[in-house]
């Protein structure tokens, strides 16, 4: 059972690997065009800052898996949230811009990019309540922290990506 | 049963005959789509279809045939027998595996309800970019096709992981890697392809969908974005695609050919690694699907020598089935008479796509009918007569009857002579210069005669299929009895009761050859005896 589970949800991400794969390399296909847009735009300072809630998070995560205390769930799913509100003000100062998904190959790439990850940071946030609501099953937690571990890694990769490879 | 317990059920069977029955209908569906335009192109000059709804017809026959037959059909039997074959009661995620078949319900009911919403796709099933996007293709129709792929590709990839982890963690004690029976392998194998593939054509479509609704400029050049990068993310599915409705295929081939020759397969670990060969191949030849784009020679070479490297491993399987049928006592059954056609039928699809890899034959034939003909030869010669061996063969397992062979002779003879006289005469209608996807022809020498005998071919296909269906609700009711184990086969599935009760085996008999079953009705003569267990 344990063992389903958890090949269960690595062969899923597997998958998703691959569709954020896809979306990543859609990104640097365009990046050259847009790297005047994105310099202009980006938020190095603040995104970094909520960076580090989501990575924080991965360690009240393993110490759930851990554990299964309901605090480090809940404490995970808090995080997740702070870097959520991150993303959302970030967007919203772009908009304030005129800078949307409609304007220029800069915002199609990352408000698609950016925007499905932030879905998987949702989905992930409603995972953790369920599992904090209704399941102490090791198995379930143990599915959900991969996924969790998953999509913080994937938020590495964007971050090198889209900011750091931007400004360095 | 009542219709509350299928639309409830979490059995593996019911969900694999739910899949079958789906499947079933949309072949006859997307069948209606092939008549509407052979009827079209029967003459020169014709009128039967409008210009817009034989663009509407192709696309719909195209992706139904794609995602609501042969994918649906495929994972049917897989769903149906896996578990069986390798003595387990259920799949690994029951809940999971009815959520998949769902989601192809409501995939299917989204695309055709854009036949309501405005009209139906129209830009072909591969949906090229600037073609699909708003400014050329307005109406709504292929934002249903795309949502309508999401949701059947989300499916497809929740059944590829339900099989891997079936496969990886309910087999019967003995059952090991070695010993697995080659369409279990091939499902394997399968899936695996799925979970690279099928998120590369979602993202692809959230893309399209995003320059649609939302004003993104992904694939219009006009504002910076580039069609080519669509074309390669489509065939980076596309192409793993097509190994996707062709592997299990193979593996049903790999059981029925051993079992009416009474041997067992020639070189099982060839056809099983080359499986493992053309997985692996299969990411690197998308490129082939675009020798027209100008893409740069040394590009085209690669994916010239890397399309026709993967007919290697294609081919030794074909040598491993015909081998196995050398020196057998071989009974031709319906099912065995489809399984040697398919050697034949699916070869001359292969032979045609070899050709296809050698850049300037393909830059002469694609986009004519020659494509055409080559696709269905893999397609229909290959899958589809598989799937009808597949079905003669697994049936009464599935009921509890036999079809009958009288009809299936009929069944068979007239899906050989109508598969050939509609699709092969396309090859010369290729070589000639007609090009695919244009609702009509001017009256060129040959052009017309060649057309009207592929629609004559068409009609003996279509009444074809009508046998198979009489032939199906004819046996269900007066078929004869089939018993356990009506071909005296091998594999665990036929010591199940047919068909098997709701946890499938009393007791899983035990395993210790890759033919369970031979060794326990041939103890003398049992295969782990022989090989020294191995």
């Amino acid at each position: 059972m344990r063992q389903q589970a958890r090949l269960g949800m690595a062969m899923f991400l597997l998958s998703e690997a691959v569709f954020f794969l896809m979306l990543i390399a859609a990104f640097v296909y365009f990046r050259d065009a847009n790297l005047s847009a994105a310099g202009g735009n980006l938020n190095l300072r603040a995104t970094s800052i909520y960076t580090v809630f989501l990575l924080a998070s991965s360690f009240t995560m393993w110490r759930a898996t851990a554990d299964r205390r309901r605090f480090w769930i809940a404490a995970t799913a808090v995080l997740g949230a702070v870097f959520l509100a991150g993303q959302a003000r970030e967007y919203w100062q772009l908009f304030q811009r005129n800078v949307t998904i409609g304007q220029g190959q800069f915002g199609s790439t990352f408000f698609t990019l950016t925007g499905l990850h932030g879905l998987h940071v949702l989905l992930g946030i409603l995972l953790l309540s369920v599992v904090w609501r209704w399941h102490t099953q090791r198995a379930a937690i143990e599915a959900v922290g991969l996924y969790w571990q998953f999509v913080d890694g994937v938020w590495i990769v964007i971050f090198s990506i889209v900011y750091l490879w931007t400004f360095f | 049963m009542t219709v509350r317990g299928w639309l409830s059920t979490t059995d593996h069977k019911k969900i694999g005959i739910l899949y079958m029955v789906t499947a079933l209908f949309f072949f006859l569906v997307g069948g209606l789509e092939a008549m509407a335009m052979r009827a079209q192109l029967s003459l020169p000059n014709l009128k039967v279809l409008a210009p817009e709804t034989y663009n509407q017809v192709f696309t719909m026959h195209g992706t139904t045939m794609i995602f609501l037959v042969v994918m649906p059909v495929l994972i049917g039997f897989g769903v149906y027998l896996v578990p069986l074959m390798i003595g387990a009661s259920d799949m690994a995620f029951p809940r999971l595996n009815a959520l998949s078949f769902w989601l192809l319900v409501c995939g299917g009911l989204l695309l055709y309800f854009s036949f309501l919403a405005g009209g139906a796709p129209d830009a072909g099933w591969f949906s090229y970019t600037p073609l699909s996007e708003k400014t050329y293709s307005p109406h709504p129709g292929v934002d249903y096709w795309a949502l309508g792929l999401l949701l059947l590709g989300a499916g497809t990839i929740a059944s590829a992981i339900n099989f891997i982890v079936t496969i990886a963690t309910l087999r019967a004690p003995g059952m090991t890697i070695r010993r697995l029976p080659l369409f279990v392998w091939m499902n394997l194998v399968n899936s695996v392809l799925i979970l690279f593939a099928l998120p590369a054509l979602n993202a692809a479509l959230v893309m399209l969908l995003g320059d649609r609704l939302l004003q993104a400029h992904f694939f219009d050049a006009a504002h910076g974005g580039s069609p080519v990068l669509w074309q390669h993310y489509f065939w980076i599915f596309g192409h793993p695609e097509v190994y996707i409705m062709v592997l299990p295929a193979f593996g049903m081939i790999s059981e029925i050919i051993p079992v009416f020759s009474r041997k067992p397969i020639f070189g099982y670990g060839f056809v099983a690694a080359s499986t493992l060969a053309i997985a692996f191949l299969s990411y690197g030849v998308w490129v082939h699907h675009m020798f027209a784009v100008a893409l740069g020679r040394i590009f085209l070479s690669v994916f010239a020598a890397a399309s026709m490297l993967i007919a290697v491993p294609t081919g030794v399987k074909i040598f491993a089935w015909a081998a196995t049928m050398v020196g057998g006592s071989i009974r031709f059954t319906t099912a065995m008479l489809f399984a040697v056609a398919f050697l034949l039928e699916f070869t001359i699809g292969g032979l045609s796509g070899v050709g296809f890899a050698i850049v300037p034959i393909d830059w002469q034939l694609t986009d004519t009918y020659f494509v055409v003909a080559h696709f269905h030869y893999v397609l229909f010669g290959g899958t589809a007569f598989a799937l009808f061996a597949g079905a003669y063969y697994w049936f009464p397992k599935i009921s509890g009857r036999l079809l009958n062979e009288k009809l299936g002779r009929w069944n068979f003879w007239m899906v050989v002579i109508g598969f050939n006289l509609t699709f092969f005469v396309q090859h010369f209608l290729g070589l000639l210069g007609m090009p695919r996807r244009v609702y009509t022809y001017p009256d060129l020498p040959w052009w017309g005669l060649l057309n009207l005998i592929s629609t004559f071919g068409a009609v003996i296909l279509g009444l074809a299929a009508l046998v198979f269906c009489v032939n199906i609700f004819a046996s269900l009711a007066f078929g004869a009895r089939a018993g356990n184990d009506p071909w005296d086969a091998w594999t665990l599935e036929w010591a199940a009761a047919s068909p098997p009760p709701a946890d499938n085996f009393e007791r899983v008999p035990p395993v210790r050859s890759r033919r369970p079953l031979w060794d326990l009705k041939n103890p003398q003569a049992a295969d782990w005896a022989a090989q020294g267990g191995a």
